[in-house]
């Protein structure tokens, strides 16, 4: 993915830009003040806290910057594909939260059945179908193959 | 000939039947995710790193190194049969590769991206072979404080080259740099930003940073709901690929100035194969007696572009290898993939493990010509690939990335951290922050740390030792040079952005120039 231009002639910065660039400067503050409370030691000692101390202050000044460039165009929405987006959010989730507890196979399903909801134009059948075939291939792949630390199922 | 025998070596290693298996492996790979569109080579290669844990590392780098220059073959079949580009460097081979395909050439136009390719990765290895040695043991006098000034001018000029604010991906940079601070601190054993979480002990994982910012991003953001692509091609017959007396004479000095092109700027850092396709498009059309032609399918117009990806893949080896200096987020990933393999990137590289850097340059031989063979006689197989339907393929690509970020450490954590991120990358995709930069901060934040506490220390904590050194000094100047240019760039697109009229940014200008 390459970034995209920034200014879009003649579009106003939306909420979301400045949210974002807001988000940063307290990002950098927080990363700073942090940085400072575990020792920023001497130029010739530095402590664990001098790196932090500057990218913080680093990453504060630069969100600045960019509140202030927003002032003359960004982009106007943030334009994110909401579908997909809770779909593979909640996909991912789930199998985060199942694999230990259920085991690999049932998490596959899951994960595989929830995520191709992720396209407005699935079906019952073709998510099935897909979900049973990735189940059945990390088995095999990566349980029997790869012998990775996880059942298959519960128990 | 010192060289020459150590191209032996690299060759007796590259031919050993597992590097040769890996080889194959990872140029099929990546002409596999080159050629599928929404899937990129940067995710594969974090996909594989893993996988990659339990082998030699000369091979593991020839595995991960073939899937980067394989996509870059693979990714101009979707883009001339579909004028939908595998990857954003084959943006510039749909424009005439496609109307090819509309007027029945697909298969000639197939053949020509193939050979061009080839030529320019070879002749690109070539210089490769010639300039890296020469560049890293000029290298070798370094010490730490003009090590800090070389990283931070090529992370500087990585993140400011491209389109878009600057100071979005500065802020990118720190960023990463942010982001390669949490662990344990290993100087002083201090935990630094683990929110008392025992997974974030160890600091976050390059490979999870890379799935959720290229790979879970990616597929948000490819997820639409016309799934109607059917390559526009019928059958492509071999006699229908190869090129006539006439075209052949046509494509060699585009092939070459493309070559030229893409060995320069792939080397610089920042700029890489994308800026360099587009600038041979460019010179290519500028060249002709006859520009109208481009865009209607002019062959000179898919064979520079390619010529130029290919062969500014391979030179951004050089620095690469050479000082450990990366042109960008693939470059970096690599160089981050070679460390967590136990191997120190920089100019000691070469002569500590020469076998290795030559093995993995002799791969590039054997892979390219790997490549060859996937590419033309078993073109077929690829075409096919492009009817796989995209809501199976994705389904399955968050399956991988779930298993791939839990083989790092067994840490369900990390599933979620890729989540995170994945949203994230998406967010930063929308709002015009690149990626590439937050990726090569935090590769390098790491590095730059320590070369910068080192030098401090040899110099008892006195800044003169940036500039005590002639090296040091110019690289300074050069630092600054840059610094002064971007406040400048910055100054004026404000100035020229004040209500009436908003300044384009000079890339979108060039693109725009191309088309």
């Amino acid at each position: 993915m390459e970034p995209q231009e920034n200014t879009e002639p003649g579009q106003r910065s939306g909420p979301w830009e400045y949210a974002v660039a807001a988000a940063l400067f307290l990002l950098g503050l927080y990363v700073a003040f942090e940085g400072a409370n575990v020792g920023v030691g001497t130029l010739r000692r530095m402590g664990p806290g001098f790196l932090p101390v500057a990218v913080g202050c680093g990453l504060a000044l630069l969100a600045l910057g960019i509140l202030f460039e927003l002032r003359s165009g960004g982009r106007p929405k943030l334009d994110a594909p909401v579908r997909p987006l809770v779909m593979v959010t909640l996909s991912l989730g789930t199998f985060a939260a199942t694999v230990a507890p259920l085991g690999l196979v049932p998490a596959t399903l899951l994960l595989a059945f929830i995520g191709a909801f992720a396209e407005r134009a699935m079906t019952l059948r073709r998510a099935g179908l897909t979900a049973i075939g990735l189940a059945a291939l990390g088995y095999v792949v990566f349980i029997l193959g790869f012998k990775l630390p996880l059942d298959a199922f519960w128990g | 000939m010192e060289m020459y025998a150590d191209i032996l070596i690299g060759f007796e290693r590259a031919l050993s039947f597992d590097a040769l298996l890996f080889c194959f492996i990872g140029v099929t790979i990546g002409t596999f995710v080159g050629v599928l569109p929404g899937v990129g080579a940067l995710a594969a290669v974090s996909l594989c790193l893993p996988m990659t844990y339990y082998l030699d590392p000369t091979v593991a780098m020839i595995m991960l190194a073939g899937i980067f220059y394989g996509a870059q073959y693979g990714s101009s079949t979707a883009s001339i049969l579909l004028n939908v580009p595998g990857t954003v460097t084959a943006a510039v081979t749909a424009l005439d590769g496609y109307p090819m395909t509309q007027q029945g050439r697909a298969g000639l136009a197939l053949f020509v991206t193939t050979i061009c390719s080839f030529v320019g990765g070879s002749i690109a290895i070539i210089l490769m072979m010639g300039f890296t040695p020469l560049i890293a043991r000029a290298a070798l006098s370094f010490s730490s404080a003009e090590y800090f000034l070389i990283m931070a001018f090529g992370l500087f000029l990585a993140s400011t080259i491209g389109s878009g604010s600057q100071l979005k991906s500065l802020a990118m940079v720190a960023l990463g740099l942010t982001l390669g601070l949490v662990g344990t601190d290993l100087n002083s054993g201090v935990s630094r930003f683990t929110f008392g979480q025992v997974e974030l002990y160890d600091g976050i994982s390059l490979v999870t940073i890379a799935m959720g910012l290229f790979g879970v991003a990616e597929i948000l953001n490819s997820i639409v709901d016309d799934t109607s692509r059917k390559p526009a091609t019928g059958k492509i017959t071999f006699k229908s690929m190869l090129p006539s007396k006439a075209e052949w004479k046509v494509i060699v000095k585009p092939t070459l100035r493309g070559t030229a092109i893409g060995a320069v700027i792939g080397a610089l850092p920042g700029s890489g194969a994308t800026i360099a396709t587009f600038i041979a498009y460019a010179v290519e059309k500028r060249q002709s007696k006859t520009p109208e032609r481009f865009g209607k399918g002019a062959l000179e117009g898919i064979a520079a572009p390619e010529a130029a990806n290919n062969s500014a893949v391979q030179s951004a080896f050089v620095p690469t290898l050479s000082l450990g200096i990366p042109g960008d987020a693939l470059m970096a990933f690599l160089l981050g993939a070679m460390m967590i393999h136990g191997v120190v990137p920089g100019p000691r590289f070469l002569i500590d493990q020469p076998q290795m850097f030559w093995g993995l340059v002799a791969s590039f031989w054997i892979g390219n010509v790997l490549l060859l063979i996937l590419n033309i006689p078993l073109i077929g197989v690829w075409v096919r690939m492009l009817s796989i339907p995209y809501n199976i393929l994705f389904p399955a690509m968050l399956f991988f990335i779930c298993i791939g970020v839990y083989s790092i450490e067994y840490q369900v954590f990390d599933i979620a951290l890729v989540m995170i991120f994945g949203i994230v990358g998406l967010v930063m995709n929308r709002l015009a922050y690149p990626a590439a930069p937050l990726l090569l901060g935090f590769i390098l934040g790491p590095m730059m740390e320590e070369h910068f506490k080192r030098a401090l220390l040899m110099s008892r904590g006195s800044f003169s030792i940036f500039w005590e050194r002639p090296i040091s000094v110019v690289l300074l100047a050069l630092l600054a040079g840059l610094l002064l240019l971007s406040a400048r760039a910055i100054w004026k697109s404000q100035r020229a952005a004040s209500p009436s009229s908003l300044s384009e940014p000079q890339m979108q200008s060039q693109t725009k120039d191309t088309q």
